[in-house]
């Protein structure tokens, strides 16, 4: 058994901020300051959020004044990350030139969520693969009999099948209305409506549409701007309160493509947390059946078929 | 040992069987299980290695490559993981006082050393008191140590898990550890080789054989020996890589990018050598420090690191890396030549740099070296500074810092050979050749801030550049997970299709199924 | 000189100017031969080097354009025509390029002149080429010579520019080869001739950048002036370089300049020509000349010693004639020795000393004729005046016979006291003469010559202030510390008082008389100086013959007493005057005397002239 000097404690690195925060407003500052946060350590961002609001009421309590949104001198606070600390660096403007203030919390003081996220992967399921172009994908949360659903988008009509991987049967087709789409600029995403299950959201270009796949409705589109996301938010409740951003790695279409799963809030600079390498390139990625699921769509270089794969983030060894 | 082995044999079938089971139905994802045997090839570019920490000078090149093979023979009391706890090793528990004066330490109990004797408290002091400073007492107690530190150290905990921290005993017959594997044999070129009795033999030393240590505390490793081949350079180690002659190669900034180039799997460390240009002379004279801020402020350090090293590098302002100190960004990088050029303007007399030029001592055999030179050298032309490159001769192996120095300044490669940052500005304070008016220093970050900023002032010591190690391994090389700070942790690595060990087999099938994609 | 060594001189004059001309001009046209044997060499050897340099321009050219269309380049030209390229990926592209083409530099430049690779000096990457992006148009340009700078030196290169066609912007392919002394071994220089290289590459020269195929260059810092001027003013130089002492370790370079694109020099082929063999060969042609001129010589010595033999000695005996007839040998005779012009001479000279000695004799004779006659003639006047009296006075007794007692008494007292005076007159007449024709011989010792004419001129002070009389002013001017002379004081005495006596003659009315000494090279000088009437020429050039005097009573003899002592002394006197202004003696008396043994003179007493005596000797001296 290990007996650690300074033991976890989970609020350690507040009460490292809050000094941070005391040595900050001790220094010479001006009347305003703008307050500018940075974070390079692999916290979380609801970690990192806690230690701002620590640091801000820190800094009314001695009656520093913080504003946002408004032109004033920068209080610049940035978390950092050494092999063993926890690094709070304050660079506090004053009148004649700026002061800094530093302060040290052990890594190993600040509990499981100072450790990164490494432990995070990504795991892949096929579910589904034709000739014909698929545009997007998405497997839906199985009902109550534990049947899912999986809903093919192609470049004619959405195709809505039943069972489950290996057994897949066609249940339901639905044409899109208007006109062809182009096919060199053929694009189309699936988005799960979050009030309802069975009610999807398809994003065309220039067109937003809305079906019902429990349903023989038509679909039903309207002309509009599309705002197509770039990769699928995930979070994992074995994997802590993180959340991750799923995106591919960006290569082009004659090319094999990565899936990266990356802290979010973190920028492209920081390491991915995991990786996933694909067949060929991601055509789309989707919402899954869970917040730890996504559904992503890629044509197999070697075959030239499309596939549709089940992703999924996994915790643990 | 046999008993052992069939145990674990036992248990490992019935584990494996229980993992194809899951693999069946689990989704992909599940982690391959190591194989032993095998014999790891290493190649490494130090000439010379010497396993006697005793010898080891802080901040000095080899002391990474005799640090990488010590981890495989010794063990220490502490070592650091990839998400800053502190793991026992020969230590299993640790507290301090109050005032982080007084360490004790529980030594692990049954520990032995490779000849087969029992690890005692006596042992562990032997090993420490000579490596520890002088300001540091340890003494042997009941069931382990204590450390008297004259200075409240909250840091011990990093020395010790750093630098020649090493658990070893001196049996006159040579050095021997409790590590994962055993120094058996040490062989010059073309010679056959020889029992190895001695720590390691600097200058011809080319061959080491480390053997499987069966006395291991923590078990017995994946590999049954790892050869290591000295004095290799990264290109031939990147050679031997693409052909399959070695396994892993500690290769170089230019060979590593080619390396990235041909899909070999690479490594690159946290930037661990810092590059600086070192004065000779107190530089006390008003032109003497006209002169080395004029230099300071017209080497484009991002460009060196950016451009000249192809963003392997980190420019360094402080001495201390970002990755250590946490607070290196505070410190300025950005070139001033309009203000260098100034300063030139404002120098008199004949000081080095202005009519005649200063001399700077580079390393003859670092080709890195003369590059960063030449470009301190280009950058400060433009100054109006006239500095000049000089090849220094060979110091001693082992010794720090670079060449002699035999100019007017040195272009020096400092190691960061210590997780403290205390420990490291010390070191480099006194390669500085500074002493701060307060003496010690004081553990708060301000105060190591303060006191790398007065150090900065001084201008003995103009950091540059600060450069990462960087090594490539071969696909069948698994389960490697090097340390940022450089410790390459070669116990946990097992051989793909590596040769089963007398006797002992896998019925591991090939790793296809639920192999990580 | 003699006549012998005149001729001597001749002869070897005349064969030293043919051997020397004849030497100068085998020299003159076996050197013209030569330099141009040597130029022609040279020329080859210069040729041969240009068409190697303008071979490893193509050569250059074509690599440097390879590696500009190499897919690698292109790839590096396109990603860098991109918005925001990463510049890094290139930095060790060149070195890589350099060495693949077997080139010794490699530079890529992108189109704002940035340097992003660099084999020769990585250090410099990122800094600017301007130079490149002056010219737009690489491709149809030829390999130039350039200046290289790497981290420790400066070199030249050959370099050929290229850009990249296939891109909107320009991409630079800078490539080039060393040149230093491995492009000098693919020239091979003929025997006799070698090529080094200079790389002008400082502001000054620099001995160690002189360099051969070889490697360094001996004692290379005797090419600094040669290349000082090269410096000054590019263009092809010939200067000759002595590397020793010894003339044969002379050597002629031939300088082509090597210049850059810009018309900056930037190093210089010299071709070297050794001198060694045409300076044997010169000094051949010159010992040989010198043996010839050697044997000229002691031929000409044997020639003139046997001419002049035949010349120079009958010439020899008639100047040793001439000073035997110019010693007193009036009666010398030279030997008659053939009938060529030596003998001719011979029977003038002959004849000319019988003519002389004959004319002497006449001469002697008449002149003893006139001497007698003068000598008659003054003693008929001198004795003429005191007979006068006596006959008178004889006359006068045997007339005053005839008187009284006491008339006669007193008539006979009178005449006879004034036969008395004649008579003594007639004796001081006699004596004078007797005095002059048995002038005793001087009896020589060492005196004091200012003394002894002040003794002389004190007898006569009296006179000088004498009342009633005209004042007579004296001068001396007699130098100090005279040396002494050997004479005769007496003799000097008497001299110095009649030349006196002469002056007070000449000043009836006063005046001044001086007297001045001075040390001569052989004696000593007396000046004794008047300021009377002086005297003519003609009385000048008589004025010491005896018995010559211009007074009307005068024996003439004062004078000539004076020449007498003068002459006894070894000495000369010469009179100078001037009419109206007065007359000087100047006596030269030599200071010894031969066989005179040095013994003080006692100083001379001062004779007390009989003032009567000498009042009258004056008075019959005028």
């Amino acid at each position: 058994m290990t007996t650690e000097p300074v033991a976890a404690r989970p609020d350690a690195l507040e009460e490292g901020m809050e000094r941070l925060a005391k040595k900050a407003a001790a220094l010479p500052h001006e009347r305003r300051m703008l307050l500018v946060w940075t974070n390079h350590s692999a916290l979380s961002e609801k970690r990192v959020g806690r230690l701002r609001a620590a640091f801000v009421a820190q800094m009314e309590t001695a009656q520093v004044r913080l504003v946002q949104g408004e032109t004033a001198p920068a209080l610049r606070v940035a978390i950092e990350q050494t092999p063993t600390q926890i690094v709070f660096t304050a660079a506090v403007p004053g009148e004649a030139s700026t002061s800094f203030a530093i302060e040290e919390v052990a890594r190993a003081a600040a509990g499981i969520d100072a450790s990164p996220g490494s432990s995070v992967r990504l795991e892949k399921e096929l579910l589904w693969q034709q000739e014909a172009k698929i545009l997007s994908a998405v497997l839906l949360p199985a009902s109550a009999d534990g049947r899912k659903q999986l809903v093919v988008l192609t470049e004619e009509d959405l195709l809505i099948y039943g069972g489950g991987p290996g057994n897949w049967a066609l249940e339901n087709t639905k044409l899109l209305p208007g006109p062809r789409q182009a096919q060199r600029a053929a694009r189309g995403q699936l988005i799960i409506a979050t009030e309802s299950s069975g009610r999807l959201g398809v994003l065309l270009p220039g067109r937003r549409c809305e079906a019902d796949v429990a349903d023989q409705s038509a679909v039903a589109c309207a002309n509009a701007a599309a705002e197509w996301p770039g990769g699928r938010l995930m979070a994992l409740p074995s994997c802590g309160t993180q959340t991750w951003w799923l995106k591919s790695d960006g290569v082009d279409w004659t090319e094999q493509d990565r899936l990266l799963l990356r802290s979010a809030g973190t920028g492209r600079d920081v390491a991915a947390v995991g990786e996933l390498g694909m067949a060929g390139p991601v055509i789309s990625i989707s919402a899954g059946e869970s917040a730890g699921n996504a559904t992503v769509v890629v044509r197999n270089l070697s075959s030239g078929t499309y596939e549709v794969y089940r992703v999924a983030l996994a915790c643990g060894d | 040992m046999r008993c052992i082995a069939l145990r674990w044999l036992a248990a490992t079938k019935s584990l494996w069987s229980a993992i194809a089971l899951c693999c069946a139905m689990a989704p992909a994802g599940a982690a391959e299980r190591p194989q032993y045997g095998g014999v790891l090839r290493v190649e490494l570019r130090a000439a010379s290695a010497n396993l006697q920490p005793t010898r080891w000078k802080a901040g000095s090149g080899d002391f990474a490559t005799n640090q990488r093979l010590a981890e495989l023979v010794f063990d220490r009391l502490v070592v650091l993981d990839n998400y800053g706890r502190f793991q026992p090793q020969i230590a299993t528990e640790w507290s301090h006082d109050a005032a982080a004066k007084s360490w004790q330490f529980t030594l692990r109990q049954g520990v032995k050393f490779s000849d087969g004797t029992l690890l005692t408290p006596g042992d562990v002091v032997a090993a420490l008191r000579p490596l520890l400073p002088q300001a540091m007492q340890v003494t042997a107690a009941s069931g382990g140590i204590v450390i008297q530190c004259g200075a409240p150290s909250a840091d011990l905990l990093e020395l010790l898990a750093s630098g020649p921290y090493f658990i070893y005993k001196d049996s006159g017959s040579g050095l021997r550890g409790t590590g994962s594997f055993v120094l058996e044999s040490v062989s010059a070129s073309g010679r056959e080789a020889d029992k190895a009795g001695a720590d390691g033999m600097p200058g011809q030393t080319q061959r080491l054989r480390f053997r499987f240590n069966e006395n291991c505390w923590s078990g017995r490793p994946y590999l049954d020996a790892i050869e290591v081949t000295l004095g290799v350079p990264p290109l031939k180690a990147l050679l031997d890589l693409q052909l399959g002659k070695t396994d892993l190669g500690e290769l170089s900034l230019e060979t590593a990018r080619r390396a990235r180039q041909t899909n070999l799997k690479c490594w690159t460390s946290a930037p661990l050598t810092l590059y600086a240009l070192k004065f000779s002379g107190n530089g006390k004279g008003e032109n003497e420090q006209r002169l080395r801020e004029a230099i300071r402020l017209s080497v484009d350090r991002g460009a060196i690191a950016r451009v000249l090293l192809q963003k392997e590098a980190e420019p360094a302002g402080s001495f201390l890396p970002q990755w250590l100190s946490g607070y290196a960004f505070l410190f300025d990088t950005e070139s001033n030549l309009e203000r260098g050029k100034e300063l030139r303007k404002m120098m008199t007399g004949s000081t080095p740099g202005t009519v005649q030029p200063l001399r700077v001592t580079v390393d003859a055999n670092s080709e890195l070296s003369k590059l960063i030179a030449e470009r301190v050298v280009v950058d400060s032309r433009a100054a109006g500074l006239t500095l000049q490159t000089v090849k220094g001769s060979a110091r001693a192996a082992g010794d720090a810092g670079g060449p002699k120095n035999e100019g007017d300044a040195q272009l020096m490669a400092w190691r960061y050979t210590s997780l403290s940052p205390r420990n490291v500005l010390e070191s480099l304070a006194n390669a500085a050749r500074w002493q701060p008016a307060e003496g010690v220093m004081s553990l708060e970050a301000d105060a190591r801030y303060a006191w790398e900023k007065r150090m900065m002032e001084e201008k003995n010591l103009l950091p540059l550049v600060a450069v990462p190690d960087f090594a490539a391994v071969d696909g069948r090389v698994r389960n490697w997970s090097p340390a940022p700070w450089g410790e390459w942790r070669l116990a946990d690595v097992w051989l793909e299709h590596g040769d089963a060990p007398n006797g002992m087999r896998d019925a591991v099938t090939k790793a296809s199924v639920g192999a990580r994609p | 000189m003699s006549f012998r060594t005149k001729l001597f001189l001749l002869f070897l004059a005349t064969v030293l100017a043919s051997v020397s001309a004849v030497t100068y001009s085998v020299t003159h046209y076996t050197r013209a031969a030569y330099e141009e044997m040597d130029a022609q060499r040279t020329t080859a050897l210069v040729a041969q080097f240009q068409k190697e340099l303008a071979q490893q321009r193509e050569i250059v050219a074509r690599q440097v354009e390879n590696v500009t269309n190499a897919d690698v380049t292109l790839k590096m030209a396109i990603d860098q025509t991109k918005p925001d390229p990463d510049q890094s990926l290139y930095v060790r592209d060149a070195s890589g390029a350099a060495q693949e083409h077997g080139l010794d530099f490699m530079e890529f430049v992108i189109a704002d002149g940035t340097l992003i690779s660099s084999a020769e000096y990585p250090a410099r990457v990122g800094y600017k080429e301007t130079w490149v992006t002056g010219l737009k148009d690489w491709n149809s340009s030829e390999a130039f010579l350039r200046r290289v700078e790497l981290p420790n030196e400066v070199a030249v290169s050959l370099t050929a520019v290229r850009t990249q066609p296939n891109v909107a912007k320009p991409f630079y392919t800078i490539g080039g080869r060393r040149l230093d002394e491995n492009f000098l071994a693919s020239l091979v220089p003929p025997a006799g001739l070698r090529a080094l290289l200079y790389l002008n590459l400082d502001s000054g020269f620099v001995p160690a950048d002189v360099t051969s195929s070889t490697g360094k260059v001996e004692q290379a810092e005797k090419f600094a002036p040669m290349i000082a001027e090269l410096q000054k003013q590019p263009g092809t130089l010939v200067q000759t370089i002595q590397w020793t002492n010894d003339a044969d370790s002379a050597e002629t370079f031939h300088a082509l300049p090597l210049m850059g694109r810009n018309g900056e020099l930037l190093g210089a082929l010299l071709v070297g020509s050794s001198r060694a063999d045409l300076v044997h060969l010169t000094r051949h042609i010159m010992k040989l000349a010198a043996a010839v001129a050697a044997a000229a010589m002691l031929i000409g010595l044997l020639l003139t010693w046997w001419v002049s033999a035949r010349i120079t000695k009958p010439i020899e005996e008639l100047a040793e004639g001439a000073r035997e007839v110019a010693a007193g040998h009036w009666h010398t005779r030279i030997d008659l020795r053939g009938q060529d012009e030596t003998g001719q001479l011979a029977a003038a000279f002959n004849h000319m000393t019988q003519t002389l000695s004959a004319q002497r004799e006449r001469l002697v004779q008449t002149e003893r004729v006139a001497a007698w006659r003068e000598l008659a003639r003054r003693l008929a006047h001198e004795l003429r005046n005191p007979l006068f009296p006596l006959q008178i006075t004889v006359e006068n007794m045997q007339r005053a016979r005839q008187l009284s007692h006491e008339q006669f008494v007193e008539v006979f007292n009178e005449s006879t006291a004034t036969l008395k005076a004649e008579l003594a007159n007639l004796n001081s007449i006699v004596n004078r003469f007797s005095d002059f024709s048995k002038m005793p011989p001087p009896e020589f010792s060492r005196l004091e010559i200012n003394l002894v004419i002040r003794g002389a001129v004190r007898l006569f002070e009296p006179q000088f202030h004498e009342v009633g009389k005209p004042t007579i002013t004296t001068e001396y001017f007699l130098k100090e510390g005279l040396p002494e002379i050997d004479g005769d004081p007496e003799l000097l005495h008497k001299a110095f008082q009649n030349l006196v006596l002469n002056a007070l003659d000449a000043m009836p009315a006063g005046g001044t008389l001086t007297f001045r000494t001075a040390e001569t090279q052989a004696g000593i000088r007396v000046e004794v100086s008047d300021t009377g009437k002086g005297l003519t020429p003609e009385e000048c050039s008589r004025l010491f013959t005896p018995y010559y005097t211009t007074k009307q009573l005068g024996t003439g003899l004062g004078l000539a007493i004076v020449q007498s002592v003068v002459s006894d002394h070894r000495g000369t006197i010469s009179v100078t005057s001037e009419e109206g202004h007065g007359t000087t003696f100047r006596i030269e008396l030599p200071r010894r005397q031969p066989g005179v043994a040095p013994r003080k003179a006692q100083p001379a007493v001062p004779e007390e002239p009989p003032a009567q005596t000498t009042t009258e000797t004056a008075a019959a001296n005028d």
